[in-house]
């Protein structure tokens, strides 16, 4: 149909704004009962993981530990702090039980723009390009409706895009560069491949998920990427194919897997992707 | 066990033609601690309250509030029904 798309995301988020859409599923079924506060699908999704799998909340608070080093190293970063302990978390404000203050993500606004091109297109460019060669989605309607905890909808999205590049998250000779992960980065893992099922929380206790550790990841939020165009989520591969850009060279690294998952509070849909290579 | 409960809207039966009357199964829970102070609800200006995804012995899963003290409220307790119009 069209050999070139430009794409834009914008919003204003202003502080305290918790408006929901006119008319959505969200404020129907959602917003009624009070889940219209910081995270708070992804912490009965955290309650479900802590349930089925015993995961603890020292395994989901070296998530945000290990991601506390990219704030000082990211210029756009609206850090709160550059580094903190596994007790620092347990130890900060309890927002969404179980879900504390540097774990939670804090609102921000921005925008963001990508073109989609042809390769034709793409190769007559004077920019450097980033091609995307495993795409995959998976619409569901509400993280907190219909997944909960093993039932996370990020799986058979990263399998069909897995499939789609032909290799597997797990399988030699595919060492991932960068991996952004939205919050939770324990239940991202597995659900994308990259441990087994139940194992996410000692997973994250395994691997420093630190830029300089052997399962670099980036959580996306505006904590450590200064989330532009949060809506849909258009960062992630804004931020993917940055990294990739200037990891690659210096690693020697050709690719990346970007997961976008939608947060709970204000989209009116999550809808996860995963696949972007460089 | 425990009461959740159902706010039923004008329109809602568009999206979920069901009716149900017995009990449910807390399949995930949160506790709400904090309120913004422009929280467009009225029914949660106070915190905390407890938030959590039920499954309806009828089979669909919801979203409701669980009648309960946070501390007593666990994934997979049994809760019954209570539909507010």
């Amino acid at each position: 149909m069209c050999n070139a798309v430009l794409c834009i995301v914008a919003d204003l988020n202003k502080t305290g704004d918790q408006r929901m859409p006119v008319i959505s599923i969200q404020r129907e079924f959602e917003a009624p009962y009070g889940n219209i506060g910081a995270n708070c699908g992804y912490a009965m999704i955290a309650h479900r993981h802590m349930h089925e799998y015993g995961t603890t909340p020292q395994q989901m608070a070296k998530v945000a530990v290990d991601h506390a080093p990219m704030h000082s190293k990211n210029p756009l970063a609206t850090s709160m702090t550059s580094r903190f302990t596994i007790d620092d978390v347990l130890n900060s404000k309890m927002i969404v039980d179980p879900l504390h203050l540097y774990e939670i993500v804090s609102p921000v606004s921005g925008g963001a723009a990508i073109i989609v091109a042809s390769p034709e297109v793409a190769r007559r460019a004077k920019n450097r390009r980033s091609g995307c060669s495993a795409p995959a989605s998976m619409r569901i309607i509400r993280a907190s409706l219909c997944t909960v905890g093993s039932r996370i909808s990020i799986k058979p999205a990263a399998e069909a895009a897995f499939q789609n590049g032909g290799t597997a998250a797990q399988g030699h000779g595919f060492r991932l560069s960068v991996r952004l992960l939205h919050n939770h980065g324990d239940r991202h893992a597995r659900n994308a491949g990259f441990c087994k099922k139940g194992q996410g929380g000692p997973f994250v206790m395994e691997h420093n998920l630190t830029y300089a550790g052997d399962f670099p990841a980036i959580r996306m939020g505006p904590v450590v990427i200064r989330t532009a165009g949060p809506r849909r989520r258009m960062s992630h591969v804004t931020e993917a194919i940055r990294q990739l850009m200037a990891v690659r060279r210096a690693a020697g690294e050709k690719r990346g897997a970007c997961y976008v998952n939608g947060n709970a509070d204000h989209e009116r849909a999550s809808e996860p992707d995963i696949g972007a290579q460089a | 066990m425990r009461e959740f409960i159902y706010y039923r809207a004008p329109d809602a039966q568009m999206f979920f033609p069901i009716n149900f009357h017995g009990s449910a199964l807390v399949d995930a829970q949160s506790v709400q601690l904090h309120r913004g102070a422009a929280s467009s609800s009225r029914m949660f200006a106070d915190a905390p309250y407890v938030l959590a995804i039920v499954e309806l012995a009828e089979g669909p899963r919801m979203t409701t509030n669980v009648v309960a003290p946070p501390e007593q409220v666990r994934v997979e307790m049994r809760s019954r029904s209570s539909s507010t119009t």
